[in-house]
């Protein structure tokens, strides 16, 4: 990806008064990753979706990053599940016919 | 336009006090957030009726008229003052939930009505930051055939402001959504565009059924071609294809026809496979002479 596609964390922050330490606590739970340029942080577009996904579980329902982090491996798993039941639904057609 | 009862939505009494309505709002919210529901779309229908509700509710001003008209809904004169008392209602504060992005549909036409064009859904709603950064994202689906997705095909989107041209990868799942970056709403102070998610709807007016990238299809043989074997011809996805019948061929046996299935997703020129079960079909009306003949067979075994 190109270096100009980074969005600093610094003007993510003050754009969206996004304290830094919910930054930090997002890099100590491994949730996201940044690239360090010239002693500044930047982050990758995609991460924007993943950052604003995590800030709003947990000021808008008051759930901890211990809380998300194990909600992020439940929401895993059941995506995993519905997938291999839609498979095991498709199956299942060819012997109702 | 249909009434809404807010306190049924919210599972309390029209008596419920603030703190009742707080309490019933956060724990629907904990079980229908869209952030927790991705892809349950009565969960985010749901939890819109929620939010608005207690938009509703958790404002006195707005509950007192909603209590107030609401009850005599279908009295229209009523409904008439309430239009034009609100215009010099306030907007107030949105206590709201955001939204994933994908389901920033606005609130009711009954509450458009009630309170004016206050309501712009949870998107953005609730924030404790007033600054949107990334741009909106936006939802669509689309419906096609299961023969349209046999290739790559090149489509014309209209998303209403404008017109994208994408490739739809063949072999794509029913169900499926893939990620178009940038092709949602502008950034807000330099942040980046928000993305189009697109789910496919892949409808399915063919004789094979599909498990994942092998399709099955039934084939029915007579007994005497089952018994003493044939060639027939057969229906793939890409044409026909010839097929020996081994001589006593058994029922419900399948045969794999490799690589006549369907287009592997993003992955050019590997197929699944197609899976042929014979099925018997067994001879009526049977002639003297065969019944004979079959009570010959039957004492010969």
């Amino acid at each position: 990806m190109d270096s100009e596609n980074y969005i600093l964390i610094e003007v993510y922050c003050q754009q969206t008064q996004t304290p830094m330490e919910f930054i930090n606590d997002l890099l100590e739970f491994e949730m996201i990753e940044v690239q360090q340029i010239e002693n500044k942080i930047y982050v990758e577009p995609h991460y924007i979706v993943e950052i604003e996904r995590i800030y709003r579980l947990r000021e808008e329902l008051g759930i901890n990053m211990e809380g998300i982090d194990t909600l992020n491996h439940m929401i895993k798993k059941v995506n995993r599940l519905e997938q291999e039941l839609k498979l095991l639904r498709d199956r299942l057609t060819i012997y109702e016919h | 336009m249909e009434f809404i009862d807010y306190y049924k939505i919210l599972e309390i009494d029209k008596k419920a006090s603030q703190a009742d309505i707080k309490k019933a709002y956060r724990k629907l919210a904990r079980k229908l957030h869209p952030d927790l529901n991705p892809n349950d779309k009565t969960a985010q229908e749901k939890f819109q009726h929620v939010n608005e509700a207690n938009e509703v509710l958790s404002d006195p001003e707005k509950r007192k008229k909603y209590d107030q008209y609401g009850k005599d809904w279908e009295h229209a004169d009523a409904f008439e003052a309430a239009k034009r008392n609100q215009r010099s209602s306030s907007t107030g504060n949105r206590s709201g939930y955001s939204s994933t992005g994908g389901t920033n549909e606005d609130f009711s036409d009954f509450f458009e009505s009630m309170f004016g064009g206050t309501g712009r859904g949870f998107s953005g709603g609730g924030r404790q930051r007033s600054t949107q950064f990334k741009g909106q994202d936006l939802n669509a689906t689309l419906k096609l055939n299961l023969l349209d997705i046999l290739e790559d095909q090149k489509q014309t989107l209209d998303l209403g402001v404008k017109k994208i041209r994408i490739t739809i990868p063949a072999g794509v799942e029913d169900g499926q959504t893939i990620k178009i970056n940038g092709y949602g709403g502008e950034g807000v102070n330099g942040g980046p565009k928000g993305d189009l998610y697109l789910t496919f709807d892949i409808s399915n007016n063919t004789n094979f059924q599909r498990v994942g990238n092998d399709l099955y299809k039934n084939e029915s043989i007579s007994l005497f071609n089952a018994i003493l074997g044939s060639s027939i011809e057969i229906e793939t996805l890409t044409g026909k294809v010839k097929l020996k019948v081994k001589p006593e061929t058994q029922n419900d046996i399948k045969v794999k026809l490799k690589g006549k299935g369907m287009p592997v997703y993003k992955k050019k020129g590997v197929y699944g496979d197609l899976y042929i079960t014979y099925k018997i079909t067994m001879p009526t009306r049977l002639s003297e002479k065969e019944k004979e003949l079959f009570k010959q067979l039957s004492e010969l075994r």
